[in-house]
């Protein structure tokens, strides 16, 4: 139990921003600029107004709307792509198939390269200090597994 | 999805073919149910990457009703130097709670899906 008390600095770090986030939100307008009182805590008192402004002078129900459809469309778009498409690559003999999914695979680690690499390579027990290390690493393991199978 | 197919074990499907089915109706009434949780894994991807995207959409959407939050906020709400940052962070929070609150509870399936082996 005790041992989880050694967090306590990157919690803290983590959720530093979302509990500015917070007060921020619910802080008075000149509060926000005024040098007086604590900076961390309200001495106004907490308001809506901010929630008042978005929903009565932007467009911010509509942009939840659009936010929502658009992730549902792409949601639905990949699954129809994706899943025949992985079928195709894992189960049906096609001549270069294995080469095809390494080359996917790569353009996924290139985008996400850092989150991507980072934990694979610290999920495996590898201590590759360089980044060139790191990234022929990957390769060569992602090689690896696709002509294990 | 592609490792997940993979490690599905081909045995399954071709006991359905002995049994009489078409390759169709295999990838249909087992191949997809047992897949289930290889497509909620990558329905929290693509979810991930669409609320994360922000060139596409700051490039095709002009009307200020057609906008996406990601979008739609910094726009609307920073007009020159000006940051209405109480509504902007209100505005942050108020998608930002749901998103995660609702990755709370996929978190564990999240990690899977970037640690599990093969890609």
């Amino acid at each position: 139990m005790w041992i989880y008390a050694g967090l306590t600095p990157f919690v803290v770090f983590a959720l530093f921003p979302v509990f500015w986030m917070i007060i921020t939100a619910f802080k008075h307008e000149r509060e926000l600029y005024s040098m007086r009182g604590v900076p961390f805590w309200f001495y106004e008192g907490p308001t809506l107004d901010h929630f008042r402004l978005l929903f009565t002078q932007t467009w911010f129900g509509s942009w939840v709307a659009n936010t929502a459809s658009v992730s549902a469309c792409v949601v639905g778009i990949t699954l129809i792509t994706a899943v025949p498409a992985a079928y195709a690559l894992a189960r049906l003999r096609l001549p270069g198939a294995t080469n095809t999914a390494i080359v996917i695979f790569l353009t996924y680690l290139v985008r996400r390269s850092f989150s991507s690499c980072r934990s694979r390579t610290s999920s495996a027990g590898s201590a590759c200090s360089t980044h060139g290390g790191r990234w022929s690493s990957c390769i060569r393991r992602s090689r690896f597994r696709l002509r294990r199978g | 999805m592609f490792g997940f197919l993979r490690g599905l074990p081909p045995e399954i499907e071709e006991a359905a073919w002995v049994d009489g089915c078409g390759r169709l109706r295999a990838i249909l009434h087992v191949v997809l149910p047992l897949s289930r949780p290889g497509m909620a894994t990558l329905t929290i991807f693509a979810f991930t990457l669409a609320m994360q995207e922000y060139l596409y959409a700051v490039v095709m959407a002009a009307p200020v009703d057609q906008k996406v939050i990601t979008v739609g906020l910094p726009t609307m709400l920073i007009r020159g130097d000006i940051f209405f940052w109480g509504a902007l962070m209100a505005g942050g929070l108020l998608v930002g709670v749901p998103a995660a609150a609702l990755f709370g509870v996929v978190v564990d399936r999240f990690i899977h899906g970037l640690t599990a082996p093969g890609p």
